[in-house]
């Protein structure tokens, strides 16, 4: 199949490279200011309608037109525009540093640039955070988070109060693959939950797939978001950082040699520890609960054609009391990456990935320990290459292999405890997958990007594989060696996006995509928890797999200042995973045996209305949606509304900037309870009361909504310096600068629900309904600094 | 690790400003249902089944009628049938004087009540062993001041290697049963000498400790499991469900357990 796979990719290269006396113009564009690589800036011919490039994650582009003298225009979204002559007789490099848009006037952003890209963009399904929103959208504690700024977008929801984790289109949260710099996070909230481990001083793009992810991406049902870290400065030592209610955090950039290297490193972590240990309470002193999160980014050009980058991240929460008990847990992930350029159109990428999530529990101390411990661990090779064929076609095409190890329990006792425990054993798989995919331009409105992947999932040995029977228990156990087959997977994932464009301001876009997840997360917890485990698919477990098709309407007003979008989705899933009643996660070597295997459906209708420039700016969403379930064991095999089903869903952001120093914010969410299973009576058995359930999730929570508000406040940006040789006063930028961040979570002090149960009043004894919200009004307060 | 987690939620809550407050909600009911609790023990005369039904949740009577007049019937693959007979101390309470439970054996229970009839079946296992009981004094520890002292009981049971094991103690301090659920399997010792302590436990000096350590199969496991996750839900809990229960019928368990005994009385 791979084979196959390869020979189309060649036969496809002979066939777009045939016949072509072309030119190429091709270059890196950076921004003039920090030297990090410009994603998706757009190179446009003006003698030529309808033919560009864009740059790739790297700020490369690459164009190839007939020859001849051309006004060529470089343009990026937030970057003024710049126009030149360019003779293209022959080849061309021509690099570019940009400068960022209103810096010049040093008032609010103006901009006379079309930001129609919504429109051209064959792309859909997609969401885009720009980093600067982020500062100044109001979050919970004050702790900027894009996890939490994503669920504010159509079509993506919370996976419940102050929560990090998200459902995206009514997939469950381990349905959404989050890469950060290639490497999967695969626990990506801290403190359950409610933080996301993605420090967003460290980020430079963000971008979520809905559905419709492009042929690169595979391995999840519901959503890719591909997360890149800062290259960082290589013009200059630049500090940043910031002290918060919770948390501090300082990030350091500088060149390694100026224009041809740099590094970043970016540290956060909390203290509420640290006020802990100023508690009179001696059990409060002995508390411990922090975590921390490190960045670490380097790069270097070799040469002309040659780049290559190291980046890690290391995050790690602790909790714990004195030396006796004591429950950590937190991802590494680290990735290498060689950019080469083979000759001007063809830009090649190797990566060699690395990640890992592991959680240790505690009991004791010295030689009386007790300790317990789960962990998954990835090694990825990965390739790929971006081939710009001709001004109208674009090619991708790549392949890895993935080396997956699961470590579902691993017990340490100390010599004094005076037994023993066999570990869990551990399972191996290796996970493959080749990909070719091409942008293609076709006449002057349409546009269409059509890829296929493959890919593969071989679970292999060393390992005593049981063999289950319907009932979930142990049948069979069989040993195999290492390296060798257990049970192998496979399949094709088609993707299609087109879009057609009306006019200048509208179009229409509709897409297809089959998505394969060979890895699934076992959970008997709502929130994110530490201790959710991750299996593979085995002999016992098949992939899940999922086909999405959308169609939508995008359409900007007033010369792009506003933009609106519609699309719906239909999503089938087959396989998805759910638990039998009572299944022990932790420590349960036949784990296996506690999954259902069911089906589900998703399908909606997302409303985006986004103003983009002007001192106010926000956006509205909205989104109907459905999300269900089927699986035979439960409610006697009829659909039925899983947890993340919420009828409306809408977010409403609006920023203001009252003068070049003073922004405020206001959030307003409102959606429809989560689908939520209620008693229907209750009995008494062993001596207790017991509740009696009828249906799974056939009730409601109450509908959640809740108003935040921010204010940010810039320190004067300009100094007046007496010039010497004019000597009059001149404005100057100031190196310092820094803000204030005030902002109020649940502003109207809504008692949201986060749970509902139903237990006996400890004086009537009667069966009450207890509602818990976690927070009412949380004010903040945050400094941040850069110089 | 649900444990784990209230307690990583109640820190949580100390610091934030979390609230509680009780809420109407509506509930649909459901009919009555029978609820069996048949406790077969190798125990010569000490089985029970009692029969009850379940009530609505806002019922303010906490009236679980216990039924009187059926028919309770445990038989043997043999053939041989057992009446129990109802308890004449305990209303909806049915026992025999002879009855007791033999390893690997198949057992059914029959009870007509009125026009209904409810059955289940269970196999034994064999008979589980403990070996001691002892206590160990620990000072401090998670919650607690530095010099607080707590009595941790430690059990230790030898599991037989030829089968999978499944386990549940069952404690009576000073006479009354305590109700949380001690289960556990061989998952992690097939064949060892298993040492643990009671979790979340906490004896006073004096105190008479009586235990039954019972032995049962994997579906008789499960219900328990399910129970114990049922009763100890928590905010972040998956959805709850009812225990996956062998009667047919009715709800609840039907299981014939192989015991051991022993008790202390803490130092």
């Amino acid at each position: 199949m791979q084979k196959l796979l390869w020979s189309v990719i060649f036969v496809f290269i002979a066939f777009f490279t045939y016949g072509q006396g072309n030119v190429t113009l091709s270059g890196n564009l950076k921004d003039e200011e920090t030297g990090e690589d410009l994603i998706g800036a757009r190179v446009v011919v003006a003698e030529l309608p309808g033919v560009g490039a864009l740059t790739n994650d790297y700020g490369f582009y690459s164009l190839s037109i007939a020859p001849g003298t051309y006004t060529v225009t470089i343009k990026s979204l937030g970057y003024e525009s710049v126009t030149l002559e360019m003779d293209l007789s022959t080849d061309k490099t021509y690099d570019l540093e940009m400068t960022v848009e209103g810096k010049v006037f040093g008032t609010v952003t103006v901009t006379g640039e079309k930001l129609d890209e919504n429109i051209t963009s064959a792309e859909m399904g997609v969401d885009k955070i720009n980093m600067k929103d982020i500062e100044n959208i109001p979050v919970l504690f004050g702790e900027k988070d894009i996890l939490k700024t994503l669920q504010l977008l159509p079509g993506v929801k919370s996976a419940g109060e102050g929560s990090a984790g998200f459902f995206v289109r009514g997939g469950s949260a381990d349905q959404n693959l989050i890469l950060l710099d290639e490497a999967p996070v695969y626990n990506a909230s801290h403190l359950l939950g409610f933080f996301s481990v993605f420090n967003s001083d460290a980020l430079k793009d963000v971008k979520l797939y809905k559905g419709g992810a492009p042929a690169e991406f595979g391995g999840r049902l519901s959503s890719v978001m591909d997360i890149k870290m800062k290259e960082g400065n290589s013009k200059r030592l630049s500090v940043s950082g910031g002290l918060g209610l919770i948390s501090s955090k300082l990030t350091i950039e500088a060149p390694i040699v100026k224009d041809k290297g740099s590094f970043i490193v970016s540290a956060r972590r909390t203290y509420a520890d640290i006020f802990l240990r100023l508690s009179k309470d001696e059990r409060a002193q002995n508390s411990i609960l922090y975590f921390y999160d490190l960045n670490a980014k380097a790069n270097y050009r070799l040469g002309k054609k040659d780049r290559i980058f190291l980046s890690g991240y290391f995050g790690r929460d602790n909790f714990g009391f004195a030396d006796q008990f004591g429950f950590d847990w937190g991802n590494a992930t680290g990735t290498f990456r060689w950019n080469h350029l083979y000759g001007d159109r063809l830009f090649g990428n190797t990566s060699v990935i690395f990640s890992n999530y592991n959680y240790k529990i505690k009991f004791g101390a010295g030689e009386e320990t007790f300790q317990i411990g789960s962990e998954i661990q990835d090694i990825n090779i990965k390739e790929d290459f971006d081939f710009f064929i001709n001004s109208k076609n674009t090619m991708s095409f790549g392949g890895n292999i993935i080396h997956h190890t699961f470590r579902p329990g691993e017990i340490e006792t100390g010599s004094d405890i005076g037994f023993t425990l066999n570990d869990i054993e551990n399972r191996y798989s290796l996970e493959s997958a080749a990909y070719i995919s091409n942008e293609q331009k076709i006449k002057k409105r349409w546009k269409v990007v059509y890829g296929l992947r493959y890919s593969n999932f071989t679970q292999i040995g060393p390992g005593n594989i049981f063999s289950y029977d319907l009932a979930g228990n142990v049948t069979d156990t069989t040993a195999f060696d290492d390296w060798e087959p257990v049970s192998s997977y496979h399949g094709l994932s088609p993707r299609l996006s087109t879009n057609f464009s009306i006019d200048e301001k509208s179009s229409l876009k509709a897409s297809y995509a089959r998505t394969y997840q060979y890895i699934h997360l076992v959970s008997n917890s709502t929130a994110s928890s530490p201790t959710d485990i991750w299996v593979p698919s085995s002999n016992n477990i098949e992939p899940q797999v999922a086909d999405q098709v959308s169609v939508g309407y995008f359409r900007n007003f007033y010369d792009n200042m506003l933009e609106f979008s519609v699309e719906i989705y239909y999503k089938d899933m087959r396989r998805v995973i759910d638990y039998r009643d009572g299944a022990e996660v932790t420590l349960n070597p036949a784990v296996e045996g506690e999954l259902l295997y069911g089906i589900g459906r998703a399908y909606g209708l997302e409303l985006l209305l986004k103003k983009r420039r002007g001192k106010f700016t926000g956006w509205v969403s909205y989104t109907l949606s459905r999300s269900e379930r089927k699986f035979d064991d439960i409610n006697d095999g009829a659909w039925y509304a899983a947890r993340q089903d919420r009828t409306h869903d809408i977010s409403i952001v609006g920023m203001y900037n009252f003068t070049d120093r003073i922004t405020a914010s206001a959030t307003w969410v409102y959606y429809t309870g989560n689908a939520v299973t209620f008693p229907s009576g209750k009995y008494s058995i062993d001596g207790q009361i017991v509740n009696l359930y009828s249906e799974r999730n056939g009730y409601r929570m109450p509908d959640y909504h809740r108003l935040d508000l921010g204010v940010t406040l810039d320190n004067k940006k300009f100094k007046t310096v007496l010039d010497a040789e004019s000597g009059k006063e001149v404005q100057v930028e100031k190196r310092f600068e820094s803000s204030w961040n005030f902002s109020v979570y649940n502003a109207y002090g809504r008692e949201n629900a986060y749970s509902i149960s139903f237990q006996e009043n400890a004086e009537t004894g009667q069966t009450e309904a207890v509602q818990l919200a976690l927070f009412k009004i949380i004010p903040s307060i945050s400094y941040n600094f850069k110089f | 690790m649900n444990r784990l987690e209230t307690v990583m939620l109640l820190s949580l809550l100390m610091v934030f400003s979390a609230c509680e407050k009780v809420v109407q909600i509506p509930l649909n009911e459901t009919e009555p249902q029978i609820v069996v609790e048949a406790v077969a023990k190798s125990l010569t005369g000490q089985s029970y089944i009692l029969l009850s039904r379940s009530i609505s949740s806002y019922d303010t009577s906490y009236d679980f009628e216990q039924l009187t007049g059926a028919s309770v019937t445990v038989s043997e693959p043999s053939g041989g049938g057992v009446v129990f007979e109802e308890d004449p101390m305990v209303v909806g309470r049915y026992i025999h004087p002879a009855f007791e439970v033999l390893p690997n054996t198949n057992y059914s229970l029959k009870v007509s009540y009125k026009d209904q009839v409810l059955e289940a079946t269970s196999r034994s296992m064999t008979a589980p062993q403990i070996d001691s009981f002892f206590v160990y004094q620990n000072i401090g520890g998670p919650g607690q001041n530095p010099d607080d002292t707590t009595n941790v009981l430690i059990y230790t049971v030898s599991d037989n290697p030829d089968e999978k094991n499944y386990y549940r103690f069952v404690l009576w301090i000073n006479g009354v049963k305590e109700n949380t659920i001690f289960i556990e399997t061989d998952d992690l010792g097939n064949g060892e000498t298993y040492t643990s302590p009671f979790f979340g436990m906490s004896f006073d000096s004096q105190d008479t400790v009586y235990a039954e350590l019972w032995s049962m199969n994997v579906q008789s496991y499960d219900y328990f499991s399910a129970l114990y996750t049922n009763l100890n839900q928590s905010p972040f809990s998956a959805a709850p469900a009812d225990p996956p229960s062998n009667i047919e019928n009715g709800i609840g368990y039907f299981g014939a357990f192989m015991m051991d005994t022993t008790s202390i009385i803490i130092p």
